[in-house]
């Protein structure tokens, strides 16, 4: 029997992407992803050739599911379009500033929604009574404890924002990302397999939040078993209620949160679910 | 500071000349040289830093031509770099050549290297040579708008060729509604320097390292740019974008010297005052229906079903990673 497939909308030609790890655990859960990267389809083509690929991808494969990942710069009537044939889904990983009228009418036209910010959340049931509260999940196979020697004490693995910039000038943590100034000797950023190396050799990881949203830095660093400082965030209070707070300030560690629980596999069988339960 | 210093094996040359001469012979004959005759070889070129990128993928060492050059403010005819007002086809003052040379066997051992310096003034011995033509792309991108790019020449040579810069502002005006407009170009080679929008990319007076990249990056983006037979044109076919151009020499730039083939519309002017905006806008809105109904009309479910394969083996491939 052949598999069911879902259809990803999103950018899986890139490595660093979310929407590849997502796709290869959907593989897992025992679906056949067909990938659109809709960045690189609309540049090669145009946006009306996106639409026709789309509808002729949905049409002749009936999937079970298609997942829109964000997906700004197309039309919302395409995603109405494929919610009147079979479920689709708005995934959205971004903070409320970037909530624009366009993400709005995709949000109201998917049959689900949802958002790693709680925040986002709530603006999305506005149009949307479908959108549910899911973070990012993490990929045990290259997210997991590893015994390296120590070399860095607090590592903060980001890259600059004026906010950043203004919180780590003259402190000695030591820098992964792009765009800081020279001063701060920051080293490039870290992806995959190098992430891990960096946070295994590391005492503390450090999380900065812009707002009421978390990175999935955090969730990868703690797979990794490394503890984090973060800044007080309320939606990583609600999901880690066991982080010790002191003054403005969370610490996470490995042995207080069930971390199995945000594997990708687990996070897209919720969605999963929930698409069963209709 | 080390000095930069090649004791090897090396080919060496410069390049002093107009951007559309370089891109269109100079550097694919080099790389020719690279490919077929010294694949082991190191290859220096001296010359503006920021046409680096041109020749990437086979010059290992690119030297900015020195200050003292850089300050005779010459004017480009050609292969030449000729004094300002020289009639065409007038060669550069005694001494100025030669003068390079000796300051580019400052960075390697002349002893090992093959000295091989173009061709003077205009000169068509190289069309009739191997050449080697590379496409320049940039990573793909989405924009709100579509993108379309601008070189509005604007050269004190061949004044005569020069679109009026009211035409390029007013088109600019037009187009910005509906595109996200990046004008490119240098600041002695092109106008609307000053041109300030929100809606408009305006690289002209940009000189970071990147300006080169930039631009190809925005090409790679763009539905089309719009030239008038100037160096951008060059860029932009072989960055492989469609071209819309005002010029008169249609063949050249739509055939000859179209090497990847890239889609071309071209508006003969045998006066380059006499285009007007209803004329370019008209013009483009067809050159971008032809596109797209030529897209449409030659698209098959085996191109849809060719595109998902290659996605899906691109994504298998990072995954086992």
């Amino acid at each position: 029997m052949s598999k069911e497939t879902i259809v990803l909308v999103g950018v899986c030609d890139k490595p660093e992407s979310t929407n590849v790890a997502q796709a290869k655990y959907f593989e897992r859960l025992g679906y056949e992803v067909i990938p659109i990267n809709y960045r690189t389809v609309i540049s090669n083509y145009s946006l009306p050739f996106f639409e026709n690929l789309l509808m002729h991808v949905v049409e002749t494969n009936k999937p079970k599911l298609v997942f829109f990942s964000k997906c700004n710069g197309i039309h919302s009537e395409i995603i109405k379009w494929c919610s009147d044939r079979v479920p689709t889904w708005l995934w959205f990983m971004d903070y409320t500033h970037n909530v624009t009228n366009e993400i709005m009418k995709h949000v109201e036209y998917a049959t689900f929604a949802s958002a790693t910010s709680s925040e986002v959340v709530d603006i999305f049931k506005q149009v949307n009574s479908n959108t549910h509260w899911i973070i990012e999940g993490y990929d045990p196979e290259i997210c997991f404890y590893e015994e390296l020697t120590p070399i860095y004490n607090t590592v903060f693995i980001g890259n600059a924002t004026p906010k950043r910039i203004e919180q780590l000038k003259g402190s000695d943590v030591t820098i992964f990302g792009s765009g800081w100034p020279k001063e701060f000797n920051a080293n490039p950023p870290v992806y995959g397999h190098e992430f891990r190396k960096v946070v295994c050799q590391s005492k503390f990881v450090l999380n900065l939040v812009h707002g009421n949203i978390f990175s999935n830095r955090v969730v990868d660093s703690l797979a990794c078993g490394t503890d984090i400082h973060s800044e007080w965030c309320k939606d990583l209070s609600t999901v880690f209620p066991t982080a010790y707070m002191y003054k403005r300030f969370l610490l996470l560690t490995l042995k207080d949160v069930k971390i199995e629980r945000y594997t990708w596999e687990n996070t897209l069988k919720k969605v999963m679910e929930i698409i069963e339960n209709g | 500071m080390k000095k930069f210093y090649l004791d090897e094996q090396t080919v060496v040359s410069f390049f002093v000349g107009e951007i559309g001469w370089f891109l269109q012979r100079y550097q694919a004959f080099f790389r020719s040289l690279k490919v077929n005759q010294y694949p082991n070889h190191k290859f220096i070129l001296l010359m503006n830093k920021a046409y680096h990128i041109f020749v990437k993928d086979f010059v290992s060492h690119t030297i900015d031509l020195p200050q003292s050059f850089k300050d005779l403010k010459l004017d480009q005819d050609c292969y030449e770099a000729v004094l300002p007002g020289t009639p065409a086809g007038g060669l550069a003052p005694a001494g100025i050549y030669s003068n390079l040379i000796e300051y580019a066997r400052n960075f390697y051992n002349p002893e090992k290297a093959i000295e091989m310096w173009p061709p003077r003034g205009c000169n068509r011995s190289i069309d009739h040579q191997p050449q080697l033509f590379a496409r320049y792309e940039g990573d793909k991108q989405i924009f709100d708008k579509p993108v379309i790019t601008i070189f509005p020449r604007t050269r004190v040579r061949a004044s005569q060729r020069n679109v009026p810069e009211f035409v390029w502002k007013e088109l600019v005006d037009t187009l910005v509604n509906s595109f996200l407009v990046v004008l490119a170009g240098t600041p002695e080679g092109a106008c609307l320097h000053d041109y300030d929008d929100p809606r408009v990319q305006n690289l002209i007076m940009y000189d970071g390292a990147d300006k080169t990249d930039q631009i190809i990056g925005y090409l790679s983006n763009s539905v089309m740019s719009i030239s008038s037979q100037s160096g951008g044109t060059h860029i932009s076919l072989l960055s492989g974008c469609p071209s819309y151009i005002i010029g008169h020499e249609k063949d050249r730039h739509t055939l000859y010297e179209n090497r990847h083939k890239v889609p071309t519309s071209f508006r003969y002017v045998s006066d380059y005052r006499l285009i007007d905006v209803p004329t370019i806008i008209q013009d483009i809105s067809g050159f971008l229906k032809a596109m797209e109904d030529y897209k449409q009309q030659n698209m098959t479910t085996d191109d849809y079903a060719s595109i998902i394969d290659d996605s899906k083996q691109q994504l298998n491939d990072m995954v086992k990673k």
